[in-house]
């Protein structure tokens, strides 16, 4: 890992969450063109990829990982609801288990170490101080449920798609940085159900070839693509739960604070099947940028602005983003020469 | 054919009709929806057939009276292989149903439900995690944390449950006026 990981920061109260430089040199800016639209962005997550880049290795894994762990603890004391298996996904939790532990061990070796003997399994976390040994696939030998216990190490929300009848369902997962949507509330829905509110796509026949395309992805081939909104304030916890908390963030938004408060918010999702529960992993992996630091690129600052500007009404409504948006574009135009 | 929802996971219903080459029929409903099964009951073949209640009907010359969900998973668990199921009621009623003869290992096609009795609906509160029945406006105040909800569109069949979300968070002062469902 190049990005070695920073003390504890919030993402709560009094907001420290910063990124350095090389946090902002690699952050995974999604538009590739001046206007966005949906469309079936998922491309084949092959690794490594460009060395540094948080797409070299399957899970990234960066600065913040002692942050958001931290974090997730919060969310987790409050509402332990937040982390969710249904009995029939024990398998594809042992799965999950697997994958993150034997990504992690190879791709971190500095951090991770895991060891083997049959079914005996060692788990070394040097960076939260773990060392746990338990008989693999065996729940009652961890020190917590086995969705919670390998969630609590692993960077981004995770849910474990169960595929039956040629369609893909919630049921398992553990979502504590969401950008507005509930796990409690979603949990056993059908990939298009729980897409349900997403305005457009459906017309469009986005989800009918998404689906499709995620029921045929086969082991050893993970895909991914990069979904966004925008947040005000560095905060992780954007669920349907806390929103009483947070909603007034976005009637906070004044022209002189806009470049410090609203972040953009990247979601780098990754889907990869389970080798034996035939489940989808779907990891969630959330990167925040103040639009201050984002404008330290010209080139982002210039394109963020023509995608605001020309953002459709509906998209602005449905990522709530209306009361703030227009101020966005209004800051974000003085980094547009065309403007 | 009912109008597409604009929220895709708002269940939408259809004409309910007799499963052809079914061992066992059971019809299952509220008392208040009784009258609207009747004839479907009546269609289907003497001695291959059962009704069961729950409330108190006007009628009382038909079906079992049926005090709980889980006196009804009895029933249900000891079906015939090939059965169906018919079921009339509120929403939330209806998706609990559903729920508990899929879970006795019913095909979907197995269970077949009337469009709801009324526009009465399930309410979860997304920030408690509260239920409350029976809602036909929204706002709605939910019936755990009190917080003014927005009902909305997005079904949970697990929960037979709309979504409720604080309608005024953004801006405590703004609340919109009160409107009927549908």
């Amino acid at each position: 890992m190049r990005m070695a990981p920073k003390p504890i920061q919030s993402f709560r109260d009094d907001f420290t969450y910063s990124n350095s430089p090389g946090a902002i040199a690699r952050f995974p800016f999604p538009f590739p063109e001046d206007e966005y639209m949906y469309s079936v962005n998922i491309e084949p997550h092959v690794t490594p990829g460009p060395e540094g880049s948080v797409y070299e290795h399957l899970l990234d894994i960066d600065e913040h990982y002692l942050s958001e762990m931290h974090e997730r603890g919060l969310v987790l004391e409050e509402n332990p609801k937040r982390c969710l298996a249904m009995p029939h996904m024990d398998l594809a939790c042992w799965d999950m288990i697997e994958r993150v532990m034997e990504s992690f061990s190879n791709d971190y070796p500095e951090y991770f170490a895991l060891t083997k003997e049959g079914d005996n399994w060692t788990w070394e976390n040097k960076l939260l101080n773990l060392k746990d040994s338990f008989v693999f696939g065996d729940s009652s030998t961890l020190p917590l449920p086995p969705m919670e216990y390998i969630g609590r190490q692993v960077q981004g929300d995770f849910a474990l798609l169960d595929q039956r009848d040629g369609d893909l369902f919630l049921d398992a997962g553990i979502v504590t940085c969401p950008a507005d949507w509930s796990l409690a509330f979603d949990a056993g829905m059908s990939f298009k159900d729980w897409h349900g509110p997403v305005p457009m796509a459906h017309e469009m026949g986005i989800f009918d070839r998404a689906l499709k395309y995620l029921c045929a992805i086969p082991q050893g081939r993970p895909v991914r693509r990069l979904n966004w909104t925008l947040t005000v304030n560095a905060r992780m916890d954007t669920s349907p739960e806390t929103y009483p908390m947070w909603g007034t963030d976005r009637a906070s938004v004044t022209p002189e604070n806009v470049g410090e408060k609203v972040h953009l918010r990247v979601e780098l999702q990754v889907l990869d099947r389970m080798p034996r529960s035939n489940a989808l992993m779907f990891s969630i992996r959330t990167y925040l940028i103040s639009l201050e630091d984002l404008v330290t690129n010209p080139e982002w600052a210039k394109r963020m602005h023509r995608v605001m500007k020309s953002l459709p009404e509906q998209l602005i409504e449905y990522k709530g983003l209306s009361r703030y948006h227009p101020m966005v574009v209004e800051w974000l135009s003085q980094f547009d020469p065309a403007n | 054919m009912p109008d597409e929802p604009l929220i895709k996971s708002r269940p939408t219903y259809t004409e309910v009709s007799l499963r052809p080459n079914t061992q066992k029929h059971l019809f299952v409903s509220t008392a208040q929806s009784l009258s609207r099964i009747r004839s479907l009951y009546e269609a289907a073949p003497k001695g291959e057939k059962a009704l069961y209640l729950f409330g108190k009907p006007e009628v009382t010359d038909l079906g079992t009276e049926c005090g709980s969900l889980s006196e009804l998973d009895v029933v249900i668990n000891a079906l015939p292989l090939a059965s169906a199921v018919y079921v009339a009621g509120d929403e939330g009623f209806l998706w609990d149903v559903h729920n508990l003869a899929e879970k006795a290992g019913l095909a979907s096609e197995q269970i077949q439900l009337l469009a709801p009795e009324s526009n009465k609906r399930r309410l979860f509160c997304t920030h408690c995690y509260a239920i409350t029945e029976e809602v036909t406006y929204s706002p709605h105040a939910c019936s755990g944390c009190g917080r003014l909800l927005l009902v909305r569109d997005h079904y949970s069949k697990l929960h037979g449950a709309y979504v409720g979300v604080q309608i005024n968070a953004e801006d405590p002062a703004d609340i919109p006026e009160t409107e009927e469902l549908v």
